[in-house]
């Protein structure tokens, strides 16, 4: 878990966790009201939105140093704030912003 | 007392984005998928199969912050136009007609149409670019 060991995650990347956390144990409850449907509501939007960002980081990902399924399955944890731990140097020409 | 809250400028932009974001995605996935709850009742074809997919994938990309400012207004064009199809002709005041939470979206959309995805999204780490703090 390169950049990622348990004792180096940042306090957003432990919100992210928790954030998943939450919507997994959901699905282990019974029924669809309240804090379960929320949950699994927030699981599927983490799961549709670090997917898109993996799509979207694909080539700054190749880029840069390291194995890139390590970095695929970090982003899909922790979306963009894996991404922006990844060197400036290492990613020259990464796509101009959409904005 | 002039500076309050100034610091926080950038961060409560991010979260402005994020929150509408996620919020309109779920009117897009209640249209489309009937989650995280069904609409109450039916609709017309046109709202469920236009405004759903433009709800859902436009919320997805104002809340991650990709292309935000062309999502944004999108978002914006579709609360103008759904509060005069569905809220405008029944009274002048939102209050009165039930229209202000389309035209809340339609400016907080207008509004990160013109400033754009700020900090925390994919458009400031694709570019680099952070916003002056």
């Amino acid at each position: 878990m390169p950049g990622g060991s348990a004792a180096s995650l940042s306090g957003p990347k432990w919100v992210v966790l928790g954030a998943w956390g939450l919507g997994a144990l959901s699905f282990l409850g019974p029924g669809e009201a309240g804090l379960i449907s929320f949950g699994r509501t927030l699981f599927w939007v983490l799961v549709v939105v670090h997917a898109i960002e993996c799509l979207v980081f694909l080539p700054r990902l190749r880029r840069a140093p390291g194995s890139l399924a390590s970095h695929l399955r970090q982003t899909f944890l922790f979306g963009i704030l894996h991404v922006r731990e990844i060197p400036a140097s290492q990613d020259a020409g990464g796509g101009a912003a959409g904005d | 007392m002039a500076a309050f809250m100034t610091r926080y400028g950038a961060e409560t932009h991010a979260l402005l984005r994020i929150l509408a974001g996620l919020l309109f995605l779920c009117h897009g996935a209640s249209k489309l998928f009937g989650i995280p709850v069904p609409l109450p009742g039916e609709a017309p074809a046109f709202v469920i199969y236009v405004a759903g997919p433009i709800e859902l994938f436009g919320g997805i990309l104002v809340m991650i912050g990709l292309y935000t400012r062309w999502a944004a207004f999108l978002c914006s064009g579709l609360m103008a136009a759904a509060y005069w199809m569905a809220h405008g002709t029944k009274g002048l005041f939102p209050i009165a007609n039930g229209g202000e939470l389309a035209v809340l979206y339609c400016f907080v959309f207008l509004f990160l149409s013109a400033h754009g995805a700020g900090i925390w999204s994919v458009d400031a780490t694709r570019g680099e670019k952070q916003p002056a703090r």
